[in-house]
C-alpha cells in the first residue's frame, strides 16, 4: 500500500476503510439483540485497528475520517440518537487507537505475526488491553444515555471485541499480504488444496457444533460439549497456517456461532442467547490465545531453522569456492566456477572480479547468467558506463546501489547506465587492503533482490576468499616465473660456456694458422729466411686446419647425433609432449596453444627426444613471435596429420608480425636470429634433426604471421 | 738495431707457440717459449728489454693469475695478454692491473707488433 503514489494513496485508503467499516458495521448491527445497544459481534473496531496498523501514523486521520460518515449514516439509520452515535464513535476510535499504539510500542513489526514477541504484543495490546479499556468508556456512555446495566454492557462489549480483535485484525492484515503474494506468484497446488480443505472442514464442524441440535444428535455418542470438536481444527490452523489460520478459524466459528444464535439456535440451551454467545466467545478466545502464542513460537523456530539453513547454504558455498581452487589446477577455471556459484547464490546476472592496477582496471573473469541482451559487460564497458562507481572502487570504497535513486546525482552517467541496463542492484566490494591483489568483487542484477546487511557481510567473506586465492595464485605465478628465469639463466650460461669452449677450441688452431700464414707471407715478401723453415709452418697450417675441422665435426655430432633412434611414433604424441613441456611457459606469457590433430594420425619412425627438440624450437619461436601482442592475438596453432603423399606433417602457425622481408632464406642458418636475445641455433638444430629423419622443414613468411611446416616420411616407407 | 729484444711467449698449445714464434722471429724478435706459467717462473734470469706474451686460458695457472702475480714486480717484463674469448670486463680489469693490452686470437700481425712495442717501451 505504502508504495503507491501519494495522489492515489489517500482516497484509496479512505475508500477501503470506509467500505470495510460499512460491511463490519452491517454485520455488527445484524447481530445486535434488542433491546441491547451493544452488538454481540462488532467487527468495525477491529477493522479500524487493522487499518491503523497497516498505514503509517501520519495517515491515521484518513482512516478515522473515512469511518466517521459511515458510522453516522448506519447508526442514525438504526435509530440511535445523534449524541449516542457521536460518543460511540469516540469509544470505537479509542479502541482502535489504543490497540494500534500499544502494538506499535510492543512489537518490532506491527503487521507481522511470525514470532512469539510479535504475537504476544498483538494479543496483549489489541486483543486484551484495547477492548477492556475502551469498554469502560463505552459502557458508561450506554449506561448514561440508554440506562442499560453498566456491567452487562461492559461484559458483552469486552468479549465481543476481544474476539473480533483477535479474529478480524490479523485476518485482514495477513489476508492482504496473501493477496499481495498471490499477485506476485501463483500458490503451490498443495498449499491451495490444504487451505480449501481447512475452510471446508472448519465450516462443516462449526455448523455441526453450533447448528441444529437434530443434526448433532444424528452423530451417536457426540460429546455433551460439542465445542471441543473445534479444537483439532484450531490446532491444525496454528500448526499449518500460523496466526492467520487461527484468526480465520476464530472468525469462521464466531460468525457461524453468532449467525446460528441470531437464528435462535445456541449450543448452551440453558443460557439466554446473549449469555450463550458470550460463553462461546469466551471459550473461543481462551482457546485461540494460547494457540496464537504457540504459532508465534513455531514462527520463531521456523525462522531459526531458516537462518540456520541459510547459514549452512552459505557455508556450503564458501567451501565449494575454496574447494574449486584446491581441486582445479587451472586457476582461471576455478575462478569461473566460483563466480558462477556466487551469481547463482545471490541471484546476480553478472559477477566479475575487477583487477585494479595502477589506475587501470581489468575485469578478470565475468559470469553472466541471464541473457539480458545489452549486457555484455567488459571492463571497458564498465569503465565507460560507470565512471563514478569505478572511481570509488579504485579508492577502495564499497558501492551498493539498489536503485537509480540511491546513486548520487553527480554521477549522472552512472545513473543513466544503471537505468539503461535495467539494473536492480549493483554492488562493488573492494578487497581488504593488505592483499597482494588489488581488486574488487562486482555483482549486478536485473532482478529484484534485497541486499541486506548480512548479504554484504557474506559477500565480503567471499571477496576475502577470492582475494586470498588470487594472491596465492599470483605468488605461485611469481615463483614459477622466477624458477623459469633461473632455468633460462642456467641455460644461457651453459650455452655461454659451450660457446666459450667452442671459441677456445677453434681459436687455438685459427691463431696458429694465422700466425704461420702471416709469418710465411712476411718471409716470402722479405725473401730473407732467417733460419725459419717455411715448410714446417705450412705443414702446421694444414694440421691446424684438420684440427679445426675436427672440432666442428664433434659439435655437429653433439647437436645432432648421426645415429637416430628409430622407434614408431605418432607426431601427435610428440606435439602433446612438447605442449606439456611448454604449459607453464604459455600460462605465464598468456599464450594459447591451439592443438589440432588430423583424424588419420601421423605415424612415423624416429627419435622421440630429438623430434621433441625440433618441434619445441619451432613452437618456442612462434610463442616468442606472439608474446608481445594483445592477449586475444596470442595464439599459436599446431596442426598434425598426414599430408597425403605419404608424408606426416606438423604445421606451426603464429599470428605475429612475421619476419623482416628477405630473411626467409637465412632463418635455418646457424647463428641467424631476429631476436635480440636469440642465439640463432633453434631452427638450425630443428632442420638438422628433421633432415636426419629424412624430412624437410619449410618456412612461409607473411606480415600476418609465420607458418613452419615439417614433413616427415610416414612409418611404412622408413621401415 | 743492435739491441736484442726478447719476447717471452707462454701458451699451452704447441702449434700456437710454433706459429707465433715463427711470426715474431720474422719480425726480428728473440723468442723464448714456455708451455706453462710455471715453466716461465722457473727461469733463472730474465733478459731486458723484453715483453711477455701470455695466453689467458691455460690449464693450471691461467695467464691472468700469472699477470697478477707479476704485477708490481719490476724485475719482470710488461705483459700482453692473448685470448680466444675475452669479455670486456675481464679485459678492463687486466688493463687496470697493469697489462699493456688484451688481444683476441687469432691476432693480426700489425696489432701484435704494436702491443709488443708498447710493452717494450715500458721497460726502458
Amino acid at each position: 500500500m505504502s508504495e503507491r503514489p501519494t495522489a492515489l494513496r489517500l482516497p484509496l485508503i479512505a475508500g477501503v476503510v470506509a467500505a470495510g467499516y460499512y460491511v463490519g458495521a452491517q454485520i455488527g448491527l445484524a447481530l445486535t439483540f434488542p433491546p441491547a445497544t451493544t452488538s454481540v459481534l462488532w467487527p468495525p473496531n477491529a477493522i479500524l485497528t487493522a487499518a491503523l496498523l497497516m498505514v503509517r501514523p501520519r495517515m491515521w486521520w484518513v482512516c478515522l475520517a473515512a469511518a466517521l460518515p459511515v458510522h453516522i449514516l448506519l447508526e442514525i439509520d438504526a435509530g440511535f440518537s445523534a449524541q449516542l452515535v457521536a460518543l460511540l464513535f469516540v469509544t470505537n476510535c479509542s479502541e482502535a487507537l489504543i490497540a494500534a499504539i500499544a502494538v506499535r510500542l510492543l512489537s518490532d513489526a506491527p503487521t507481522r505475526f511470525d514470532s512469539l514477541r510479535r504475537v504476544a504484543a498483538f494479543v496483549a495490546g489489541a486483543g486484551l488491553l484495547a477492548p477492556i479499556v475502551s469498554s469502560f468508556a463505552d459502557a458508561a456512555v450506554v449506561n448514561l444515555l440508554r440506562g442499560e446495566n453498566y456491567w452487562d454492557v461492559w461484559r458483552v462489549r469486552v468479549f465481543s471485541n476481544v474476539l473480533t480483535e483477535l479474529s478480524v485484525a490479523p485476518a485482514i492484515i495477513l489476508g492482504w499480504q496473501v493477496v499481495q503474494s498471490l499477485v506476485e506468484r501463483r500458490p503451490r497446488a498443495r498449499s491451495a488444496v490444504e487451505s480449501i480443505a481447512f475452510v471446508l472442514v472448519l465450516l462443516a464442524l462449526a455448523m455441526l457444533v453450533f447448528g441444529r441440535p437434530g443434526v448433532r444428535d444424528a452423530l451417536p455418542g457426540s460429546p455433551p460439549t460439542p465445542i471441543v470438536l473445534l479444537l483439532p481444527v484450531f490446532g491444525w490452523a496454528a500448526m499449518r497456517f500460523g496466526v492467520g489460520g487461527v484468526s480465520a478459524a476464530l472468525l469462521g466459528s464466531a460468525f457461524v456461532a453468532s449467525y446460528e444464535t441470531a437464528a435462535g439456535l445456541r449450543p448452551f440451551a440453558t443460557l439466554t442467547p446473549v449469555d450463550s454467545l458470550i460463553a462461546v466467545q469466551m471459550i473461543l478466545a481462551v482457546v485461540a490465545i494460547p494457540l496464537m502464542l504457540l504459532s508465534g513460537l513455531l514462527g520463531d523456530r521456523r525462522q531459526a531453522t531458516e537462518k540456520l539453513a541459510a547459514r549452512l547454504r552459505f557455508e556450503e558455498l564458501l567451501s565449494s569456492i575454496a574447494g574449486s581452487f584446491l581441486r582445479l589446477t587451472d586457476d582461471a577455471a576455478a575462478l569461473r566456477s566460483s563466480l558462477t556459484l556466487v551469481s547463482e547464490f545471490f541471484g546476480a546476472d553478472c559477477v566479475g572480479l575487477l583487477q585494479l592496477g595502477d589506475g587501470a582496471i581489468e575485469l578478470e573473469a565475468e559470469q553472466q547468467l541471464c541473457g539480458a541482451g545489452a549486457m555484455h559487460l567488459t571492463a571497458e564497458t564498465f569503465r565507460r558506463r560507470f565512471p563514478s562507481a569505478m572511481e570509488r572502487a579504485i579508492d577502495g570504497e564499497t558501492v551498493v546501489w539498489t536503485s537509480a535513486d540511491a546513486i548520487p546525482g553527480t554521477a549522472s552517467q552512472d545513473v543513466q547506465s544503471f537505468e539503461e541496463f535495467g539494473f536492480r542492484f549493483l554492488v562493488i566490494l573492494p578487497f581488504a587492503g593488505s592483499y597482494v591483489v588489488r581488486g574488487a568483487l562486482l555483482l549486478a542484477a536485473t532482478r529484484e533482490r534485497l541486499m541486506s546487511e548480512s548479504d554484504l557481510v557474506q559477500l565480503r567473506l567471499i571477496a576475502d576468499v577470492l582475494a586470498t586465492a588470487r594472491a596465492r595464485h599470483r605468488a605461485e605465478l611469481d615463483a614459477q616465473r622466477s624458477r623459469q628465469e633461473v632455468a633460462q639463466m642456467a641455460r644461457r650460461s651453459s650455452m655461454g660456456e659451450l660457446a666459450s669452449a667452442l671459441a677456445h677450441q677453434l681459436n687455438q688452431p685459427l691463431a696458429a694458422i694465422m700466425a704461420n700464414a702471416q709469418a710465411a707471407q712476411r718471409l716470402i715478401e722479405s725473401g730473407v729466411p732467417q733460419g725459419i723453415d717455411i715448410h714446417e709452418g705450412l705443414d702446421d697450417i694444414v694440421q691446424d686446419c684438420r684440427r679445426a675441422s675436427d672440432v666442428v665435426q664433434r659439435v655437429r655430432d653433439m647437436v645432432a647425433p648421426s645415429k637416430v633412434q628409430r622407434e614408431p611414433l605418432d607426431l601427435a604424441d610428440v606435439v602433446r609432449d612438447v605442449a606439456m613441456l611448454l604449459a607453464s611457459d604459455t600460462l605465464i606469457r598468456r599464450v594459447r596453444l591451439a592443438l589440432e590433430f588430423g583424424s588419420d594420425g601421423a605415424p612415423i619412425r624416429g627419435d622421440r627426444v630429438l623430434l621433441q627438440q625440433a618441434v619445441l624450437n619451432v613452437i618456442v619461436n612462434a610463442i616468442d613471435a606472439v608474446a608481445e601482442l594483445r592477449e586475444s592475438d596470442r595464439v599459436v596453432t599446431v596442426w598434425t596429420g598426414s599430408s597425403g603423399d605419404n608424408q606426416a606433417r606438423i604445421r606451426v602457425r603464429d599470428q605475429g608480425r612475421g619476419l623482416p622481408p628477405g630473411t626467409e632464406a637465412q632463418v635455418f642458418e646457424p647463428f641467424f636470429s631476429t631476436k635480440s636475445t636469440g642465439l640463432g641455433m633453434g631452427l638450425a638444430i630443428a632442420r638438422s634433426i628433421v633432415e636426419s629423419h629424412g624430412g624437410t622443414i619449410q618456412l612461409e613468411n607473411d606480415p600476418a604471421g609465420v607458418i613452419v611446416t615439417i614433413n616427415l616420411p610416414v612409418a611404412e616407407l622408413v621401415a | 738495431m743492435t739491441e736484442v729484444r726478447t719476447v717471452y711467449l707462454i701458451d699451452d698449445d704447441a702449434s700456437v707457440r710454433r706459429g707465433l714464434g715463427r711470426l715474431l722471429k720474422s719480425a726480428g724478435y728473440d723468442v723464448v717459449t714456455c708451455d706453462t706459467p710455471e715453466a716461465y717462473l722457473a727461469l733463472t734470469s730474465y733478459r731486458k728489454p723484453s715483453c711477455l706474451l701470455l695466453d689467458i686460458r691455460m690449464p693450471g695457472m691461467t695467464g691472468l693469475e700469472l699477470q697478477r702475480a707479476l704485477h708490481g714486480d719490476g724485475s719482470h717484463p710488461p705483459v700482453v695478454l692473448l685470448s680466444g674469448h675475452v669479455d670486456a670486463a675481464t679485459a678492463e680489469r687486466a688493463i687496470a692491473e697493469g697489462a699493456v693490452a688484451v688481444l683476441s686470437k687469432p691476432v693480426d700481425f700489425a696489432t701484435l707488433v704494436n702491443a709488443i712495442e708498447l710493452g717494450l717501451a715500458r721497460t726502458r
